[in-house]
């Protein structure tokens, strides 16, 4: 938002950056687990003592908790900053919309998990991963009626 | 000749509202009412969602009070679940709502209310706002735009997100504080505390007093009022019982989870909201002006009347003050404002007791919940009174309905009262003016709505 505040200031076209949340977040990847499933966030995640770094702290898809970094634009902490939730050790859950253009977070995130192997009935639902898009080409004027 | 008089849209509140006054024949004020507009759907959308992803789902009703919806809904998610949150989590999470509050009084009362005062209810539109005050006084207005600055930025650094919070979670709360987060916060907290009591000082000294008849006339009603103690008695924001008190000054406390004994929601075709009304007294619902029913008001000036006393020093030395002077309850309308400058005394010591408090670093700070049946009912003081959410969730955890009682749907029935009161008082044989119609916002101001 600022960058392209900044950039709308200066008279250039916002250039938004193509990364998602997980490109920019700082936390520990091992690559491919043994995770089956996903548990819901009803506990604190494994972090270490209070003052451990965010980059000491194993990602939180990886620690089987849903997380909408890999499929969500990058930007919201502000350029060089941490995606906002995970500084509050918070998993995203997508608000500053789908990183592909008029991509729909909620299916690109079921098929990553998919993917990987991740039974997507361990989720308690999953239309609310659609909150922050999914309106994209649906809000257009209404189509004038030809005449009779 | 009848005629109808509006103004739309009132200017310097943070919701959305219109006045509409009816004069009758001989231009004498028939009726005033006042329509608020705030249907925004949360209670069904969050249906069938997991019960603790709603928390940061209803953040998002309101961008000023974000924090008091985030924590309530956590609140009425821990009781769903039945979990406690270890004290550390209890104490984080309030210290945030109690820093939100500070910062929004200070919004409230410079950016919104203060207009009214400093230029005056008479000055041209065009000067009577934030503006206006920041020509007349450039130096404190700059002090006030970095003290509310630091406020939200102290937010921002330490929980992620100011606006549309997150770092509250069910059993407790999603980031521990380090020693060094807690210093540097205590050192911005007592920054803070030194402008509240200036503020305060200021106001009184400067402010109130060539409004101290208008305080006792404008938009003056009787009613009674509610608010959150503690079980001394004290305010408390976060936590409590909730005291209801009758216009003659006798009280009934009650727990949050058994708000519906005690109040009833009363619907009003003129607006979408609800009117909630004491139910408790047994006397129904009526508006009417010189014999009210089941009127009772929320918010700075309901909390400072309600509580026996402030659980901090400075605040409780300016309640005994305000008591002198304007007894107890205090029914002027135009008090609210000096209530929100002893309320922001209090956010600030009691931020500072919280953080003086080495048990706010404790590591432990969230309890795993398992997800199952219940129903819970979590309630915090907003900055525009006492907020109630109330959920009820399946075997799975999620919601299968939600009751949402918002500060300002309390106040709803005294505003119309309020302003009726006013628009009665000013407006005589048709004859009215813009000073007039803005004494009348004045009144819908203090509310805050
Ligand atoms: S999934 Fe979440 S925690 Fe993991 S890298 Fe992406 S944003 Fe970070
Ligand atoms: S939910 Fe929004 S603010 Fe939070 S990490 Fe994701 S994109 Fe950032």
């Amino acid at each position: 938002m600022f960058a392209a505040l900044t950039a709308a200031v200066e008279g250039e076209a916002p250039e938004l950056p193509g990364k998602s949340v997980c490109d920019t977040c700082p936390t520990i990847r091992e690559g491919k687990g043994q995770l089956k499933a996903l548990r819901r966030f009803l506990q604190s995640p494994h972090y270490g003592a209070p003052d451990e770094p965010l980059d000491k702290m194993r990602c939180f898809l990886e620690q089987g908790f849903l997380c909408m970094g890999p499929v969500t634009r990058a930007g919201c902490g502000g350029s060089q900053i941490t995606p906002r939730c995970i500084s509050a050790r918070v998993p995203c859950r997508g608000c500053y919309g789908p990183v592909v253009h008029e991509g729909n977070q909620m299916v690109d995130m079921l098929n990553a998990l998919a993917s990987n192997g991740i039974d997507v009935h361990s989720l308690p639902e999953h239309v609310s991963l659609l909150r922050f898009s999914g309106a994209h080409r649906r809000l257009r004027p209404k189509r004038q009626r030809k005449e009779a | 000749m009848a005629r109808e008089i509006h103004i739309q849209p009132i200017t310097r509140i943070e919701g959305h509202a219109s006045i509409q006054i009816q004069l009758d024949d001989a231009g004498e004020v028939r009726d005033a009412r006042v329509n608020i507009m705030s249907l925004r759907g949360f209670e069904k959308f969050v249906e069938g969602k997991p019960a603790e992803e709603v928390p940061r789902i209803v953040s998002r009703i309101c961008g000023i009070c974000p924090w008091m919806h985030h924590l309530a809904s956590n609140k009425a998610v821990d009781r769903c679940f039945g979990v406690t949150p270890p004290p550390a989590g209890q104490m984080l999470r309030e210290l945030m709502q109690t820093i939100a509050h500070a910062e929004d009084k200070l919004l409230h009362f410079f950016f919104l209310a203060a207009a009214d005062f400093v230029i005056g209810p008479d000055a041209d539109y065009a000067v009577r706002n934030v503006i206006g005050i920041a020509k007349a006084n450039p130096e404190l207005a700059q002090k006030v735009v970095q003290m509310r600055y630091k406020a939200k930025m102290i937010l921002e650094k330490f929980a992620g997100k100011a606006i549309h919070p997150v770092a509250g979670v069910v059993g407790g709360f999603a980031k521990p504080m380090t020693e060094a987060d807690r210093q540097d916060i205590l050192a911005q907290m007592r920054e803070l505390l030194d402008f509240a009591l200036f503020t305060l000082e200021f106001a009184k000294e400067k402010v109130f007093p060539p409004y101290l008849d208008a305080i006792q006339t404008l938009g003056v009603i009787r009613t009674g009022f509610m608010g959150t103690v503690d079980d001394d008695g004290a305010l408390n924001l976060y936590d409590g019982k909730i005291r209801l008190m009758k216009p003659d000054g006798s009280c009934t406390d009650f727990d949050a989870q058994d708000y519906k004994d005690y109040l009833s929601e009363h619907v009003e075709s003129h607006s979408y909201a609800k009117m909630p009304y004491a139910k408790a007294w047994n006397e129904g619902f009526s508006l009417d002006l010189d014999d009210p029913k089941g009127i009772y008001r929320v918010n700075t000036l309901a909390r400072i009347n309600v509580a026996d006393k402030m659980a901090t020093p400075r605040a409780q030395a300016e309640l005994e003050e305000f008591r002198e002077r304007f007894g107890r309850p205090a029914q002027a309308t135009l008090l609210y404002h000096w209530a929100r400058l002893i309320e922001e005394v209090y956010t600030c010591e009691h931020a500072i007791e919280l953080l003086e408090d080495p048990e706010i670093c404790s590591p432990q700070i969230r309890t795993t919940a398992e997800p199952k049946a219940g129903r819970g009912v979590g309630c915090v003081e907003a900055p525009r009174g006492t907020l109630i959410h109330d959920y009820s969730t399946d075997d799975e955890g999620c919601i299968t309905r939600a009751n949402l009682i918002v500060g300002t749907t309390h106040n709803i029935g005294p505003i119309n009262m309020s302003v009726k009161q006013a628009a009665q008082s000013l407006i005589h044989d048709g004859k009215v003016d813009e000073g007039m119609l803005n004494r009348i916002e004045m009144a819908v101001r203090a509310y805050d709505p």
